[in-house]
């Protein structure tokens, strides 16, 4: 049985990413009147302050947008500032990435000494395969194997693989936080890949919430892409690098484009999902999971859920070599040109005519050619 | 083959085509090659390979999927050339003119000059024609697959557009009368094409125009290369996409036919099967067709060159079943339609682009005269050094 968090308190969630925060952000923003009502804020007023995040944990642009701008932070830690309602949460799944000072400024913000941490683990070979094709609409043209490859090298030091793998520390992540929080206000929940209801129904114990308040809408928000379809986006990564598209093409042509028009395909369509590791990686993988058990296991932080359900060794069955996706249906082509057209379409320049700017390029000469013609056409003279 | 005489000095060689005869290849070489042609004494009308605009402005059909709307003065001043050419013989091809009706082609003439044309026009094996034709129409936004497009066309009684679009221009007899109203009998010509023999048009015209034997050499690369089946086939699901989602006409032809079917022709696919010859199906009716068109040659009282009998299809060939249903396609065609779709966007981004900027000189130009008056007086009054202009 789950405490409450003390009134007073705010909840910070700090995912990590590939945990099903996206599901649960969701769920609180369109709860919010009923959170409310049950004195709970949720902080910010979109599913999540993506940008607000980035000035906080210190990060410059991703593709194509321009760099976060610090007023979007400071709007949250105003609002944090001026609640009054007893239970705060903020959820922020890129907060696992944060290193001590981004943990500084977060905790400045949410108040270090009311503040509660939420971490929600998950079975590592349930992670890697939706990192990977996370990373492919972030224009990621390695294969899922060499990707693989990369985040479990014992000693990787790379983007990717830091991006990837660090935040699954779960032991370093916790001890982190912990040099400024103590052990009683950190959570970990163990996430079940066989009950989508466990994550809202921890969220719900520690906001002190009726059962069944919080219900992740349902829809294509979270639609994993299937193989085919990810191979497809890898593809176009390809292109694009073969081509120098520029960040802000790729962002509109595909991640606004190819990407959204994949995600309102039918939930079934295109085929196998990847949906864990192959063989070769297994045990390299069940070896992270196990030193993940024991790292919540000896955390003294509070836990939610079995972490024996973490463990992969003996209880996962690899992926099948599945053979390479070479070919695409039509329909998934015809779904990617559709998103090329549609993300074209937002690069179309909406300047608004401006048709004194125009006058003012006119000669005198030409003004008064106009006005003759203009005259001539009245008097029914024709010129030629 | 017979070799034609060639035609008096002052005539026009006037060249109908029809599409997918071969046209796009001879047009070439004889574009690329003008001055040559002039040093024997041909003028090669128009500016490009074929005057395409002149052709849809006499023809009073509109132009090409999503094209501005072809101007008159393209086609008059294409007249205007033809007349005024001072060498002892021209040429005009375009292969759209095998499309006009009895209006047109009368205009058509008109223009060339009646007493001095000397009509054109190439009969090809219809086993040939139609795969060929059927791709073309793929690539103006047809959705029908080949087998579909063939039950339609050969259905009898069809009068449909699309069917007339095909049948029209290969109907011997009904060319030759049409065009039998403005141009003497003595003064047409039907080459029948080989399709083993591929200087077998430019022969024909070399000895139509008097030029050197060997002076037309159609280019080495493709002219108008035809794409694979599964290329084509995924096209044809683009041209769904684009009728479901509404494209308009502007749109297909920039994404479309500038973007993704420019890029597709640029593939070698040389190990993906191609569309060729006749399902059994619709082998026998096809055969007859062959066989009317071969009889109608003969009998339509016009100069044949070539051996009629080159267009048999019964007991020449066998049925050819089209290649597997296309339910892929490989990740690099994938890949090249994105990169094709990509250009296409950017094209039609760029026309937007200049179709606001025209609007707005336009909206300056509406401009009432007040308002014209004003502005001049400001100007003046600026440059008379008076400071801020009154309004």
């Amino acid at each position: 049985m789950t405490h409450p968090v003390p009134e007073g308190s705010l909840l910070l969630h700090i995912g990590p990413q590939k945990t099903g925060s996206t599901a649960i952000q969701h769920a609180l923003h369109h709860a919010r009147e009923a959170l409310a009502a049950h004195g709970v804020q949720y902080v910010g007023s979109r599913p999540v302050e993506k940008e607000a995040g980035w000035v906080a944990l210190g990060f410059g642009a991703s593709i194509g947008r321009r760099p976060p701008r610090p007023e979007t932070w400071q709007r949250v830690v105003d609002e944090i500032a001026g609640a009054t309602a007893p239970r705060l949460v903020l959820s922020n799944e890129d907060f696992g990435r944060a290193d001590d000072d981004a943990i500084g400024r977060i905790l400045a913000a949410c108040g270090a000494g009311r503040t509660h941490l939420v971490y929600v683990a998950r079975r590592l070979d349930k992670v890697l395969p939706s990192h990977w094709q996370q990373q492919i609409k972030a224009r990621l043209t390695a294969s899922y194997d060499d990707f693989l490859r990369e985040v479990l090298a014992p000693d990787a030091h790379t983007w990717t693989s830091t991006l990837v793998m660090d935040p699954q520390d779960v032991g370093a992540v916790l001890a982190r936080w912990g040099k400024v929080l103590p052990p009683e206000r950190l959570t970990v929940i163990v996430a079940d890949e066989d009950d989508r209801a466990a994550l809202p129904h921890a969220f719900e114990s520690l906001l002190a919430l009726p059962a069944g308040l919080i219900e992740p809408p349902p829809g294509p928000a979270n639609r994993s892409m299937a193989l085919a379809e990810t191979e497809a986006v890898r593809r176009v990564n390809a292109v694009s690098r073969a081509e120098g598209w520029t960040p802000g093409e790729y962002r509109n042509l595909v991640q606004l484009g190819v990407v959204k028009a994949l995600k309102e395909r039918p939930a079934e369509a295109g085929g196998a999902r990847l949906g864990g590791v192959p063989e070769w990686a297994l045990p390299r993988v069940a070896d992270l999971a196990d030193a993940q058990v024991d790292a919540i296991i000896s955390s003294g932080a509070t836990v939610i859920g079995d972490p024996e359900r973490l463990r992969v060794r003996g209880r996962v069955e690899p992926v099948p070599a599945r053979e390479p996706v070479t070919a695409v249906d039509l329909d998934l082509l015809a779904d990617v040109v559709s998103g090329l057209r549609s993300g074209s379409a937002r690069m179309q320049p909406t300047r608004p005519v401006d048709v004194g700017a125009l006058r003012d390029e006119l000669g005198g000469r030409q003004l008064l050619q106009l006005l003759a013609r203009r005259t001539a056409g009245r008097l029914g003279v024709r010129r030629r | 083959m017979t070799t034609p005489e060639p035609l008096p000095e002052g005539s026009v060689l006037l060249h109908i085509g029809p599409q997918k005869t071969g046209s796009t290849a001879i047009q070439m070489a004889m574009h690329l090659n003008r001055e040559e042609l002039a040093r024997h004494g041909v003028h090669y009308a128009g500016s490009k390979h074929a005057p395409r605009e002149a052709g849809w402005a006499v023809l009073g059909k509109g132009s090409a999927v999503g094209r501005p709307a072809a101007r008159t003065r393209a086609w008059e001043q294409l007249v205007a050339e033809i007349r005024d050419a001072s060498l002892p013989r021209v040429c005009v091809s375009n292969e759209d003119f095998a499309l006009a009706d009895d209006a047109a082609a009368g205009r058509i003439v008109e223009g060339t000059g009646p007493e001095r044309t000397h009509l054109v026009f190439v009969a090809r094996r219809i086993d040939k024609l139609l795969p060929s034709h059927w791709q073309e129409r793929v690539k103006a936004r047809l959705t029908l697959s080949y087998e579909d497009f063939l039950d339609q066309a050969l259905r009898p009684g069809a009068s449909d557009w699309e069917t007339g679009l095909l049948w029209g221009p290969q109907d011997v007899t009904a060319t030759v009368e049409r065009w039998g109203r403005y141009v003497d009998r003595d003064r047409i010509s039907v080459i029948v094409a080989d399709e083993d023999d591929r200087t077998v048009l430019p022969r024909a015209f070399e000895a139509l125009l008097a030029l050197p034997t060997g002076t037309l050499v159609p280019p080495r690369m493709k002219s108008n290369s035809s794409l694979s089946y599964p290329a084509t086939e995924a096209l044809r699901r683009v041209n769904r996409l684009g009728y479901d989602e509404g494209w308009t006409p502007t749109e297909y032809w920039r994404l479309v036919q500038a973007g993704i079917v420019q890029k597709l022709k640029e593939r070698p696919d040389e190990d993906q099967p191609r569309l060729r010859g006749i399902p059994a199906r619709f082998f026998d009716q096809v055969a007859d067709r062959a066989e009317q068109q071969i009889d109608a040659l003969r009998t339509a009282g016009v100069t044949v060159i070539g051996d009629p009998d080159r267009l048999r299809i019964r007991g020449q060939l066998e049925p050819v079943e089209p290649p597997p249903a296309v339910e892929t396609v490989p990740l690099d065609l994938l890949a090249d339609i994105v990169s094709g779709t990509r250009t296409g966007a950017a094209k039609l981004r760029a026309a937007e682009e200049r179709r606001a900027d025209r609007a707005a000189r336009q909206a300056v130009r509406s401009q009432s005269g007040r308002e014209l008056v004003g502005q001049l007086g400001r100007r003046l009054g600026r440059r008379a050094g008076l400071g801020k202009g009154r309004g």
